[in-house]
């Protein structure tokens, strides 16, 4: 079928399309690549140019599919080299999946960058950072695709930018604070950044969190400092900031994460205590169930995805901490995933959920 | 809806073979399930499946059997059935039932079958995945060259 297609392109004149699976029709074929899961497009991808071609095509529509399965993507420093890395866990086979090597010419501070994610667009961003031979600021946006398993440059950010919050809202990439106390907004689908509304004084990077359609943006906690650290929550819609209530910046403690519209802080003071946000008193309260399993190490990378906390210490065990019951009788049941002997050199450094 | 008697209807493979099924079995098919409702149900109790063989049918309406009586099993039994269903199938009654599923719009089979061939996918190299589904290599040697540097990082 096809073969004499008259309105054929290409430079050549190239032969006709091969079958995704000989036997099988293209549609029906495309249905089957829908079902593959996410670690297997890289090798997919290898198999034929037609499967080059429809690999990507299926990944991109399976992203938004119910059988997309949700991944932790993991940044973390490689300690001896400092190079930074990039893996995949899959919660349900506990297994480690590497991505392609990050296309970066020059170390980067850690902590300096900030990475985010559109978890249901399959798209992974790497932003900015400071690099550590030069000491000085970067602009530029990575961003990985799990379509094509691959990392391209993106549109840089108007200014370089280093120590800052980043967040997707809505499809949308946010940045805040940094080297400047401006705020820019890049849109994915047109690789094009704006500029949008800044707080009125500047916050120090400490920690960010999206609830619902806005960012709030922590500068840290009171003690031990002498000045009031300031937390800001920035109105995606309304492009406007307001300060971080009083209760909220003062209990935030630790590094934080979302767990359907609930936030949890696990605290770096303490035995890994967690802590959930109430909205109505403005104040936090220990999470029962022990806090995150004492044999995981700092530093900590954490990260919400369907009613589990996941975070990610030293070597790249893995506390999974499944919520249960709500209100006073909120809850965290710990497991413990031990990351394999040769990722004991490795820190991480942020984690970030996507369907894949 | 369910009416007391049982409502037969004659499906015909694309090579003549007849079968007599209950309708809400036949129903399973969408494509069938519009065909009922376009004419009075009467005329219409002959249904001709085009470019379905009478294998292929059957094992199809062996699903169907199953699924519409889907309710009267807890949902991990159908799950179990529909595993053993499926893995019993060669590949190439795995393509048919495919795109019978397909023609005939039962959207459970066509799912069923896709998973299965993604899990033959799921784990074998290129050279195998090619072997599996008889898929030529036409990658030219710049474009395979290319590849492999992009994966290496996979096998580091």
């Amino acid at each position: 079928m096809g073969a004499s297609d008259p309105e054929r392109e290409g430079p050549e004149s190239d032969p006709p399309q091969d079958p995704i699976i000989p036997g099988l029709p293209d549609e029906i074929a495309e249905q089957c690549l829908l079902h593959l899961p996410f670690p297997y497009h890289g090798l997919a991808r290898s198999v034929s140019p037609t499967w080059s071609a429809a690999v990507p095509a299926a990944a991109r529509r399976r992203a938004f599919s119910p059988s997309a399965l949700p991944y932790l993507f993991v940044f973390a420093f490689h300690r001896p080299s400092l190079r930074l890395r990039c893996l995949a866990f899959d919660p349900i086979s506990s297994l480690w999946h590497p991505l392609p090597p990050i296309p970066i010419s020059s170390p980067l501070l850690p902590s300096s960058f900030a990475t985010a994610s559109i978890p249901r667009s399959g798209h992974l961003f790497l932003i900015g950072g400071m690099r550590s031979d030069t000491h000085s600021s970067i602009p530029t946006l990575l961003s990985y695709s799990v379509a094509t398993n691959a990392w391209t440059s993106a549109a840089p950010m108007p200014t370089p930018r280093a120590f800052f919050s980043a967040a997707t809202i809505g499809g949308q990439l946010v940045v805040a604070g940094g080297d400047h106390n401006k705020v820019d907004r890049y849109d994915p689908d047109a690789d094009r950044w704006t500029s949008a509304a800044a707080p009125r004084r500047s916050i120090e990077q400490y920690d960010a969190a999206v609830l619902g359609r806005r960012l709030y943006v922590t500068g840290g906690w009171t003690w031990p400092f002498h000045d009031p650290p300031r937390g800001g929550v920035y109105d995606v819609d309304e492009d406007t900031w307001e300060e971080m209530r009083g209760g909220m910046r003062a209990g935030w403690t630790g590094v934080s994460a979302v767990v359907g519209d609930r936030l949890f802080v696990v605290s770096e003071c303490g035995a890994g205590r967690v802590k959930a946000y109430h909205d109505e008193e403005d104040t936090w309260r220990t999470v029962g169930g022990g806090g995150v399993p004492l044999l995981l190490g700092k530093p900590y990378a954490a990260c919400g995805m369907e009613g589990t906390i996941y975070v990610v210490g030293s070597g790249l065990d893995v506390g999974v901490g499944r919520v249960v019951g709500d209100g006073p009788d909120l809850n965290i049941e710990w497991d413990l995933v031990k990351g394999p002997a040769k990722f004991a050199d490795l820190a991480p450094v942020s984690c970030q959920l996507i369907y894949a | 809806m369910v009416g007391v008697k049982k409502k037969m209807v004659t499906l015909v493979s694309s090579d003549g073979v007849e079968f007599v099924v209950e309708k809400r079995v036949a129903e399973q098919s969408l494509f069938i399930k519009n065909a009922l409702n376009e004419g009075g149900v009467e005329e219409k109790v002959m249904i001709p499946i085009p470019k379905v063989t009478s294998d292929t049918l059957s094992s199809v309406l062996e699903y169907c059997e199953k699924h519409a009586s889907a309710t009267e099993f807890q949902e991990n039994e159908i799950e179990e059935w529909d595993k053993e269903y499926i893995e019993k199938a060669d590949l190439d009654l795995l393509y048919y039932l495919l795109q019978a599923s397909y023609s005939m719009s039962i959207m459970g089979l066509m799912e069923l079958g896709a998973k299965k061939v993604a899990s033959l996918i799921r784990g074998k190299s290129p050279q195998e995945i090619r072997e599996l589904f008889n898929i030529k290599n036409d990658f030219t040697p710049e474009q395979e060259e290319e590849i492999r540097r992009e994966m290496q990082w996979n096998y580091e």
